[in-house]
């Protein structure tokens, strides 16, 4: 993580200067440059042009079919959104995704995270299991779904019908349709979590478990008082992680729900989507771009605070 | 059906029918070595139908031909944004004139394709367009008044209601050729043989999932006395889905899928809808009539030969077929347009529709319907699939420059009336999308002139055509 | 519970324990497996058999399969997926390595705060943009076109990674070759680059992971000689290409790849992952 870099040692020994040739000692003093030329040449020649586009055609009028001699409008599209209801809820559902996925994955992904931070048979057997759903492509593992969601025949109300539970309309009603991609998104990248968290948890010191279990605290006294407030940076860390990712997820919405129903699911991504592709709004769809950007830059930047106030502690 | 003498014609020419037809002027061979890109859709009949012939194509005129198929709205995207960007890649593409072929005209996108029509090196003597098109076909075609001619159009898919021979005749219900007598049978078809509240078969399926709506719903808007739109006062057109007749085509169609059909279509995509009724779980499938082909498909299907297609019921404005046909088109910015035009000419040949037509998609050249060598799956899935590509218009879609809002337009008061069903409510989301709908028209539609979505363009259809299919499959 | 622990010897309680972790772990890891189960298992069902849930045995088919690998470029598409994810994930991870490591020890605040920054934009935006850069200079419709796109993904995501691995391994044992005469790039290719290979490994999956995974990039940049597996299956998304069955066997041939991937490099992969990388 980068903001840990921001505690990184300084540089107190040195390598002797009394070997090698003028290249080697060139490359030594001008190393944090020469290891990254690659990454910044490839990053910039990638991004700065596409996203220099973006916030240009943010600014005018330029339609993908029908309006293609773009002229400025200024900030038009940055006003104008908001007057767009659609996307205003779209905001919304984003939070809502974005915040129920990652609670449900830090939960479940902390509570298995302590599970296999023990030592029982067949470990290394339920771990790999774990890990699969982190390697599943999400547009293939949406056409499972699709097909677990079906109200009348899928197998989730089958399995609801078999307990004496009353069908749920998963994706067809607009009150669940959101619910069930958070079960997707749960699903498909809790394991991601549960790896962070479990490397957090080894690479707790050892000393405050033993003492509070000489003074004989409880199990839960433990994890409470110990456990948990000693992970909180970890936690955070993880949230950071997961939430850019939540806040972007895509795919498995185009593919189940594509916003429906009733625009029930339209996050942030698909209705730039729509704008840009269905509409044609390329202006719009651009301004949209750089707003929704601002709140995942917002997020980040609440969360490094957060990170950082629990550091001082 | 009358026997023209276009398809007299054809009849001789599929006898002289060789590698090399021995009158043709069009020398097939002429652009050997030519490599041409399409992006199409992935339906079934792309892989039944395109993909063959795309193999006897290159043999025959050592033209290769890339065909890139992908899902239908990331079709859309990929030739929206090659075509704004002239890239001169692409050769052909597919689309469906009724939703895009507006928004692409008007923009200058496709090529008019009239000089390569006339050019006897490039079309042969036999090809006879318009003159052996079916009337909706033809009809389909043409979207903007005045534009110059810019796609062919091929396949004559159209909205026909499948139906379950087997259970109406079990059931002895009434086939329905009434929008009353639709509403009948479906609830008499609903069927909870095993008393749990739940039933095994669901009397009526369409489907119900927003955008998606406009499509299946269209013929119910119509045959009601609806449309998308009317003629305004301004020479613009205006929403017509407020209107009484719309509104209460809203509230039927909306009724039959609340009461009668799985709540899986709210969000089922065409395809699954198609699925279910295959596995024997709807006695009737409003959808197009390819999906014959999954349902008579035995190693698919539960229902191989218990299943027919018959038209929509009439309404009291008598009984429009919806046909959403796809066309084939070139960008304006191919660098070879003659090779393109000569893949298209050569496509949509008799033999080569015939190829078609025999797996059972529907094509739109009449003599192939007429062709000794053609028979429809049934008897009824023929006669109803050929009535509608003859009556059928195109309006699938509130045919527009900005479409895709219009679809969800339609789709939001759709969805009112699938979930409240109150006729106020449908009412009020309806005005309310209905000003959404004029302020797209007037700020997009400006000097454009739609033609062919009202109901005054279409041919009427008689009582006895409506009730031929049925009688074509000796049902009642 | 814990009363009858308590009142079971030592061993016993030990047994007890273990057996309620066993069941523990069977009903979380059961349903999360049970969706590839079900993948897998239904990729050889005729389509009608889909809605039937109560139904569990049937005659398996071949069909489904035949009919991907026949009608779409399945399989080729996969080999392009290969390619490009893995080159992709070696230039990302080779570019990765070079700056964690530069920023773990030099303190690059800025850059990383940069890099992380990349990481967010949302590129649905950027698609039409990125065509039209791309179609100025000719890298539409090739593999190094699609290489490169997939580095967006793939060098955030190892410079991140590597970062944690990096701080892990201890200063002095890099300040010891310094001392035995290593100049400082010496020194990390011959202490850093060793002991980051666990992690190197868990980072080059993740990498590949997110990259063999992306959808949008390659549909847009792609094109008739270039396209990559994901967009084969979203055409199944609508499976107006072939019905349920195809679908399931579609999903099944792109997970297939990754999970012998995965499953040939496990050992490391667990004990890179755990290592603590990740978590910094």
């Amino acid at each position: 993580m980068p903001d840990d870099g921001l505690q990184a040692r300084t540089v107190a020994v040195t390598p002797d200067k009394r070997s090698g040739s003028t290249l080697t000692d060139w490359v030594d003093r001008n190393l944090t440059v020469v290891f990254n030329v690659p990454t910044v040449v490839f990053l910039v020649a990638l991004v700065a042009f596409p996203v220099g586009i973006v916030i240009f055609t943010s600014f005018g009028d330029w339609q993908l079919i029908t309006n293609q001699t773009a002229k400025s409008v200024g900030f038009d599209n940055y006003i104008n959104v908001w007057k767009d209801e659609r996307w205003n809820w779209s905001i919304f559902h984003t939070f809502y995704y974005a915040g129920a996925t990652v609670f449900g994955q830090l939960i479940l992904g902390l509570a298995t995270a302590l599970l296999f931070n023990r030592s029982f048979a067949g470990k290394a057997f339920y771990r790999s299991i774990w890990m699969m759903p982190m390697i599943a492509m999400s547009t293939a593992i949406s056409l499972v779904w699709i097909l677990f969601f079906d109200n009348a025949f899928g197998m989730l109300n089958y399995v609801l019908d078999a307990v004496n539970v009353a069908p749920i309309e998963w994706t067809s009603s607009p009150e669940w349709a959101m619910p069930s991609l958070i079960l997707v998104g749960v699903w498909h990248h809790t394991p991601f979590m549960t790896l962070i968290l479990l490397a957090g948890l080894q690479s707790l010191p050892t000393d405050p478990f033993e003492a509070a279990r000489i003074d004989g605290a409880s199990r839960w006294q433990i994890l409470w008082h110990i456990t948990l407030p000693l992970m909180q940076g970890h936690i955070i860390v993880a949230l950071i992680l997961r939430s850019i990712f939540a806040v972007k997820e895509f795919d498995t919405i185009l593919a189940i729900t594509e916003g429906g129903p009733r625009y029930a699911t339209e996050t942030m991504n698909m209705n730039i989507y729509f704008n840009a592709f269905e509409y044609g709004y390329m202006g719009e769809a651009a301004a949209k771009g750089v707003i929704f950007f601002g709140f995942i830059l917002l997020i980040q930047m609440i969360l490094v605070k957060l990170r950082k106030r629990e550091w001082s502690h | 059906m009358r026997l023209s003498k276009y398809a007299v014609a054809g009849v001789a020419a599929m006898a002289l029918a060789s590698v090399q037809p021995a009158k043709a002027e069009v020398n097939w061979r002429q652009f050997e070595g030519t490599t041409l890109n399409m992006i199409g859709f992935s339906v079934a009949y792309v892989d039944t139908w395109f993909k063959p012939m795309a193999k006897l194509f290159e043999k025959e005129t050592g033209i290769k031909l890339r065909l890139e198929t992908l899902q239908a709205g990331q079709m859309r995207k990929k030739q929206d944004i090659m075509l704004a960007g002239k890239d001169d890649t692409l050769d052909l593409i597919m689309l469906q004139m009724d939703n895009r072929g507006g928004k692409l005209t008007v923009a200058g996108h496709l090529e008019p394709i009239e000089q390569y029509l006339k050019d006897p090196t490039l079309t042969p003597a036999d090809y006879d367009y318009p003159g052996d098109w079916l009337g909706g076909c033809i009809n389909t075609a043409s979207v903007i008044k005045g534009a110059p001619l810019n796609n062919i159009v091929w396949s004559a898919q159209a909205q026909l209601l499948h139906i379950r021979k087997d259970l109406f005749a079990k059931y002895k219900v009434k086939v329905p050729t009434t929008m009353r007598e639709l509403e009948d049978a479906a609830k008499k078809l609903t069927i909870d043989e095993d008393g749990d509240g739940k039933p095994e078969i669901y009397g009526f399926m369409s489907r119900g999932h927003g955008r998606l709506t406009t499509a299946s719903f269209a013929s119910y808007l119509f045959n009601f006395g609806g449309s998308w739109v009317k003629d305004g006062p301004d020479g613009l057109r205006q929403s017509n889905l407020n209107s009484t007749e719309s509104v209460d085509a809203f509230e039927f169609y909306g009724r039959m899928i609340r009461d009668y059909a799985p709540t899986s279509v709210l969000n089922n995509k065409p395809p699954q809808n198609a699925a279910l009724y295959s596995a024997g779980k709807a006695a009737m499938l409003s959808a197009l009539n390819f999906w014959h082909g999954l349902a008579s498909n035995p190693k698919k299907s539960r229902i191989a030969g218990k299943s027919t297609t018959i038209l929509i019921p009439a309404g009291r404005a008598g009984s429009f077929p919806n046909l959403p046909t796809t066309s084939m088109a070139i960008s304006k910015y191919s660098k070879k347009k003659k090779a393109a035009w000569l893949y298209m000419a050569w496509m949509t040949q008799k033999r080569i529709m015939l190829h078609g037509q025999n797996a059972a998609v529907p094509m739109c050249r009449r003599s192939v319907w007429n062709d000794p060598s053609y028979k429809a799956p049934t008897p009824a899935w023929g006669k109803s699939a050929e009535l509608a590509a003859e009556y059928g218009i195109a309006i699938a879609k509130p045919q527009a420059i900005a479409i895709g809002q219009m679809r969800d337009a339609a789709g939001s008061i759709m969805n009112v009336a699938i979930r409240d069903g109150s006729r106020a409510a449908i009412q009020a989301e309806a005005d309310k999308q209905s000003l959404v709908m004029n302020e797209l028209i007037a700020k997009t539609e400006t000097g454009i002139d739609f033609a062919g979505v009202l109901p005054k363009f279409a041919k009427k259809m008689t009582a006895e055509e409506q009730r031929a299919p049925i009688l074509a499959e000796g049902m009642e | 519970m814990v009363a009858l622990k308590r009142l079971l010897p030592k061993r016993g309680r030990k047994i007890l324990e273990e057996l309620i972790t066993q069941a523990v772990m069977i009903a979380i890891v059961g349903p999360f497996f049970f969706i590839f189960f079900y993948m897998f298992w239904s990729s050889f069902k005729p389509d009608y058999l889909f809605f039937e849930p109560g139904i569990w045995s049937f005659e398996p088919i071949w069909d489904n399969y035949t009919e991907v690998i026949e009608n779409s470029d399945m399989v080729r598409n996969i080999g392009n997926s290969l390619i490009i994810s893995g080159f992709a994930t070696l230039i990302g991870l080779a570019c990765g390595l070079l700056t964690a490591y530069s920023v773990a020890r030099y303190n690059l605040q800025k850059l990383a705060m940069a890099i992380l920054l990349t990481r967010m934009i949302p590129y649905i935006t950027a698609l039409v943009p990125f065509w039209m850069v791309y179609k100025q200079v000719g890298l539409l419709n090739t593999y190094t076109g699609l290489i490169l796109a997939h580095l967006v993904i793939t060098i955030p995501f190892g410079v991140w990674i590597m970062m944690g691995f990096i701080e892990d391994i201890p200063k002095e044992l890099e300040e010891a070759a310094w001392i035995d005469g290593c100049s400082k790039a010496q020194g990390f290719f011959k202490v850093i680059l060793p002991l980051s290979t666990p992690g190197m490994v868990a980072t080059a999956i993740l990498c590949f992971i997110f990259s063999w995974n992306n959808f949008q990039l390659a549909l847009v940049l792609g094109g008739f000689d270039v396209s990559t597996a994901p967009v084969t299956v979203f055409k199944y998304a609508d499976p107006e290409a072939g019905g349920s069955g195809q679908m399931m066997a579609a999903a099944t041939l792109v997970t297939v790849p990754v999970f012998f991937i995965v499953l040939a490099i496990q050992k490391q992969l667990a004990s890179g992952l755990t290592m603590g990388g990740i978590s910094k």
